[in-house]
């Protein structure tokens, strides 16, 4: 079974147009299986760069690895970036993003003098995908988007958890959402765009009309489908930072997804690293990040915001960023995120990278009868005020702390959902939506089913990876170069006479980023760097500190200097040391002025 | 004649000893004698949970439920009679203590209480009672490894509160390389003091050498003799600084889930909740045991009844759930002399993530972290600020001098000539020998108010009216008859947990509608439940001694129905009743 179909793809591969089928089949969504079988395959095609380490295990006992890409000598201290990808549940396409960063840089390796000298000094380490649980459910049949994968709550409060899950109702394999006629439904047909739902503006003289809810079964016959699903934790709103106790996504306490914690450990473990990008739906590289305001708060937690100093660095990164990469406006609240933990807990450099959501700039189509409109299936039309039910509804995944979508209640501000379908409909992408269509639930009566489909509005184009996976690689380069890296530069000893020696080095920083962010001098979550003379036996240091510790240093040029007055030995017999857990090492002997 | 059965009668009690240990002294012998004059260390301590688990099989059981950085157990031994059903169908509590290393009485009170209700519950109707109507948890110490070192190596009274996972405490990237020194090798860690004349900050009393005061703030330039240089120690790494990294480092009560905060804000909490293994393993334990009503977690010293908040931020509890935590703090007040019932963030400082805030704040238990012993016992009267001097004389004359290390000179490889002495380890923060006892019985009695109060559901009364044609309406009364309710304000607010649920059923017994009442006097005001009226369900459970009226129209033929109540915290209770 396996070789007919390993033949049959060889053969895709060997019939189409080489470049873009080898680019298909590298950027497809990967199943569990697939993304351990690439994750190995790269690391056996380039074994002196590329290892497979574990960091540990989802709760349904799912392997979560990475990869270590590194050349040259693995010296202590080596400054390091780490990827994270496919950290919230749907992004699964993202696991196949990370690993092609992986992909071009190893094949660059040899040719490539920039991305030799990188990954020569820098170690970058990969983790494709952390919620691997619910990334299964992108390959499981009916498609539903799983955001969860964690203990349910009893959602409803009936004594009973789980019991009423959305489900495919109207059996065409996919589940998507149903309007329910109900006048306390708080949902209406969009006037200004009949194909999308909106929330109904009492003060405005609207009432509702149905309730939007998954599409769904009443199994316990409450009244209401698919209020109690199984699944209710979200791994990415387990971590400490921010997190929201009794939520209904946040798990039983912060770490308690294996797979947050695992992350967490990795985290804490390989403390070389200095820089975190994360793909998933926060972003700070396109908006600039809040900062905590004119007075600096005093080691407390959590601040809104981050420190002036911080901000303004990352906004720089973000600038870089987006000049090179692909990135968009991010979605959601970061309570309970990874990425806040990584920044507000340990201090790391954290970019947050969205690289794709259905855009909402697409322009608005010309009036009826303009023969720009292509025919739509299901008697969709892209023109406003259609009545027949294409609407699709905005995604208020349950309990989530995603900001509410925008109504379209103005005549003029058309609504984040009616942008979506103007693209879908000038890309002919029909497929990521389904029509609205008027189905007998067996509990509910008469509804009508349909909705964005799963996964529509966070996938891109397959047409449209291979540019994002190319042009953040450069990014990713570029990131990789501004990692702080600490040089002991000018170490000099002159003779002050009488057996004296005056000893003087300088810490040096060249690199875009500071040492450490103000949040990991407040944190204490990076190690200082250590700055230290060595003398024999038989020396005194008659000035100066033998260990120094520097928290922070600033970049582009940030130097501080150290002098020490050493009797009875010579220069040679001396050493000025530094050590760091990721951001380099050194062990220079004087050299005599 | 009057004189022989008087003989007889007084030779019969003499003869006959009761076991137990009720606290009234005469006639009374334990089936296990435990002193409790002394400290143990783990291993002992572990052997006479044993010693109970081996004289009263029937009852205690013991589990292992972790293992510490050291590998040591963690355990819980279960008090249960099984006579009364299995320890999950009964509200229970967990009594635990010595999260801190250093606080070691606590092992001592949670084996005391265990110890009382064993002794008792033959010979005493109350605590059999209790034993038979709820389940105990008792962990004698959640940080095995802490107290182990505690005893066995050189520490004060404050040291060894910490794990013992290596943690890099200075940020050089070495772990646990300098702790406190053993100088003069007598297995204390005592204080250093430099005699500088006339450049000091200290001065001798007049009377007594062995006391140092500071120089008050003076016009005149007034120094004085002596400095006061720290812990026992040195410089181990080199570094310019003494005693800086100790072995572990961390505070394993502040690694709580509710009102977590990382370590840059409060101290000692680890880079996220429940980071050590101890913690988890506890958590685990708690987590999967929800029939948990009533929570203790002992701590030394100061002779507090603590409850959360422990943070400012938090805002204040449910209001009626402080009518129950006010009611057992202040009967515990009365209960232990030189104990002050306080709030946490209010009357003692901020701790964000502590266990015994978790236990309400995530759990929804009402619970309690007692700070055992108040040194002010030995020499205050509880009203004023006792003189400092009183230590002394206190050790001197109840103690034989036993308490302090008087000082010694040394010779320090970096400050010279210095002197070492002070008070032992186990003076101060713990009771003094003859002292322990009764700080034991005081707080394992307080437990055993707090146990008493757990929820306990009775259906008292029942009545049925024949509307017409067929049409009954069932009233059953549900009272908690104690004053924890079934379901804390606050697990109801935040759902926690599991809604209780009342039904009603019977063999042709149909139920048409059914719900709550909400006024005793008139029936037709009801919260009707809008379907599967013969299962209501109840977030609010039943609150602190009062009842819940239910009101059910049935029809039918049958004659009888079965009332039930269930719920997480109490015993399920079921009533058969008769429709006509």
């Amino acid at each position: 079974m396996t070789t007919i179909i390993g033949i049959a793809s060889i053969c895709a591969l060997t019939f189409a147009p080489i470049a873009s089928g080898q680019e298909r089949a590298r950027l497809r969504n990967l199943d569990q299986r697939d993304l351990q079988l690439e994750m190995t395959r790269l690391a056996t095609e380039h074994p002196t760069l590329v290892t497979v380490i574990p960091v540990g295990e989802s709760r349904g006992k799912r392997r979560i690895e990475a990869l270590r890409v590194a050349g040259g000598e693995l010296s202590v201290g080596r400054p390091a970036l780490l990827i994270v990808a496919n950290i919230d549940g749907p992004l699964v396409w993202t696991s196949a993003l990370a690993l092609d960063h992986v992909r071009e840089l190893t094949s660059r390796y040899s040719t490539d003098a920039r991305v030799k000298a990188l990954l020569d000094t820098t170690t970058l380490y990969v983790i494709p995908r952390v919620d691997a649980d619910a990334a299964e459910a992108r390959f499981a049949t009916p498609l539903y988007e799983e955001t969860a994968s964690g203990p349910g709550i009893d959602d409803d409060r009936d004594g009973r958890q789980g019991e009423d899950p959305p489900s495919d109702v109207d059996d065409d394999g996919k589940i998507a959402w149903m309007r329910v006629p109900d006048p306390l439904g708080e949902w209406m047909v969009d006037p200004l765009d009949a194909r999308v739902s909106i929330k109904a503006d009492r003060a405005k003289g609207q009432r509702g009309a149905f309730k939007l809810v998954r599409e769904g079964r009443d199994g316990d016959k409450d009244g209401t489908a698919s209020e109690d699903r199984p699944f209710d934790t979200v791994l990415n709103r387990n971590f400490p930072q921010g997190w929201i106790e009794h939520g209904a996504n946040s798990g039983r306490f912060a770490t308690d997804e294996p797979g947050a914690r695992a992350l967490c450990d990795f985290v804490l473990l390989h403390k070389d690293i200095t820089l975190v990008l994360t793909y998933g739906a926060l972003d700070n590289v396109v908006d600039k990040p809040k900062t905590e305001g004119k007075t600096p708060r005093l080691s407390t937690n959590p601040a809104e915001g981050i420190p002036e100093g911080d901000a303004l660095v990352l906004a720089e990164l973000g600038k870089r960023f987006t000049a090179v990469g692909r990135a968009v406006k991010g979605d959601g609240k970061d309570a309970g995120t990874f990425q806040a933990w990584a920044q507000a807990q340990r201090g790391l450099w954290t970019v947050n990278v969205n690289p794709w959501s259905m855009p909402l700039d697409e322009a608005a189509p010309k009036k009826d009868g303009d023969s720009t409109t292509t025919p739509k299936k299901d008697g969709e039309s892209n023109t406003p005020a259609k009545k027949e039910g294409d609407t699709a509804p905005t995604l208020e995944k349950e309990g989530d702390t995603a900001a509410p979508r925008k109504k379209g209640d103005d005549k003029e501000t058309p609504s984040d959902d009616s942008k979506r379908l103007r693209w879908i409909d000038a890309k002919d992408e029909s497929a990521r939506f389904i029509a609205w269509k008027k189905f007998a639930h067996p509990e509910l009566g008469e509804v009508e089913i349909g909705g964005f489909a799963p996964y529509a509005t966070v996938e891109p184009p397959d047409a449209d990876r291979a540019e994002i996976a190319s042009k953040n690689t450069e990014a990713v380069l570029q990131l990789a170069e501004s990692l702080p890296r600490a040089r002991l530069v000018d170490v000099t000893a002159t003779d002050l006479g009488a057996g004296l020696w005056q000893i003087e080095g300088a810490l040096a920083n060249d690199s875009m980023l500071p040492y450490a962010s103000a949040l990991a001098v407040r944190t204490e979550g990076v190690r200082p760097v250590r700055v230290a003379l060595a003398l024999p036996n038989g020396a005194t240091l008659l000035a100066g500190n033998k260990q120094e510790l520097v928290r922070d240093l600033p970049g582009s040029g940030g130097r501080k200097e150290f002098r020490w007055i050493v009797r009875g030995a010579a220069p040679s017999a001396l050493t000025v040391s530094i050590d760091s857990d990721g951001m380099g090492a050194a062990s220079v002997i004087p050299e005599v002025k | 004649m009057f004189s022989i059965i008087a003989l007889a009668l007084c030779a019969a009690q003499q003869t006959t000893a009761q076991s137990g240990f009720p606290g009234t002294p005469i006639g009374h012998v334990p089936k296990v004698e435990i002193a409790w004059n002394r400290l143990y260390e783990l291993r002992e301590l572990y052997a006479h949970f044993d010693r109970l688990a081996a004289a009263y099989p029937t009852f205690v059981e013991a589990s292992v439920i972790g293992h510490t950085t050291e590998n040591r157990e963690l355990r819980v031994y279960t008090l249960n009679d099984p006579a009364t059903g299995v320890d999950t169908e009964k509200p229970a509590m967990w009594i635990d203590g010595n999260v801190h290393g250093n606080e070691v009485q606590a092992g001592e009170a949670v084996l005391y209480t265990l110890w009382y209700l064993l002794e008792n519950r033959s010979t005493n109707a109350e605590i059999e009672k209790l034993v038979a109507g709820s389940a105990f948890y008792f962990c004698p110490s959640q940080n095995p490894d802490g107290r182990a070192h505690w005893f066995e190596k050189a520490h004060d009274s404050s040291s060894s509160r910490t794990g013992v996972q290596p943690w890099d405490d200075d940020g050089d990237g070495r772990f646990d390389e300098d702790s406190a020194n053993d100088l003069d090798g007598n297995g204390m860690i005592t204080q250093m003091r430099k005699f500088v004349p006339g450049q000091g900050t200290h001065r001798q009393d007049p009377d007594d050498p062995r006391i140092l005061t500071p120089v008050p703030p003076n016009e005149e330039g007034r120094k004085g003799d002596w400095i006061m240089l720290g812990e026992e120690g040195f410089d181990d790494d080199g570094d310019g600084r003494i005693n800086e990294d100790e072995v572990g480092g961390y505070d394993m009560n502040r690694a709580w889930p509710s009102m977590w905060q990382p370590g840059h804000v409060q101290f000692g909490a680890g880079p996220y909740p429940l980071y050590w293994p101890e913690t988890r393993s506890v958590a685990s334990f708690v987590l999967a045991h929800p029939n948990i009503a009533a929570l203790q977690s002992f701590h030394n010293a100061g002779g507090m009844i603590l409850r959360g908040p422990g943070a400012e931020s938090y805002g204040e509890y449910e209001r009626e759930d402080v009518r129950v935590f006010d009611e057992l703090g202040k009967a515990g007040e009365k209960m232990l002399p030189f104990y002050r019932y306080m709030v946490i963030w209010k009357d003692l400082y901020t701790v964000y993530g502590g266990f015994a805030t978790w236990g309400y704040e995530g759990l929804g238990i009402i619970s309690f972290t007692n700070e055992l012993w108040n040194s002010e016992q030995q020499w205050g009267d509880g009203k004023n600020k006792p003189d400092p001097k009183e230590r002394w004389f206190f050790d001197d004359k109840l103690l034989s001098g036993a308490g302090f290390v008087d000082w010694h000179a040394y010779d320090h490889p970096f400050y010279g000539k210095v002197e070492i002495g002070g008070f032992r380890k186990d003076y101060g923060r713990v009771p003094p020998t003859f002292m322990i006892e009764e700080m034991l019985h005081r707080n394992a009695m307080f437990n055993i108010s707090h146990a008493k109060a757990m929820p306990l559901v009775s259906i008292t009364e029942s009545t049925t009216t024949d509307l017409g044609d067929g049409l009954l309406a069932v009233d059953v009364v549900f009272r908690n008859m104690h004053a924890i309710p079934t379901r804390t304000a606050h697990a109801a607010k935040q759902k926690i947990g599991m809604p209780d649920t009342f039904t009603i059923s019977g063999a042709d017994v149909e139920v048409l509608a059914g719900g709550f009442r909400t006024d005793r006097w008139r029936p037709e005001r009801i919260q009707l439940a809008e379907r599967e009226p013969a299962r209501l369900l109840r977030d609010s459970g039943i609150g602190s001694r009062e009842e819940v009226r239910v009101r059910w129209f049935v029809r039918g033929k049958g004659d009888r129905a079965l009332v039930s109540w269930q719920g997480e915290k109490a015993r399920d209770r079921s009533l058969e009743i008769k429709l006509r």
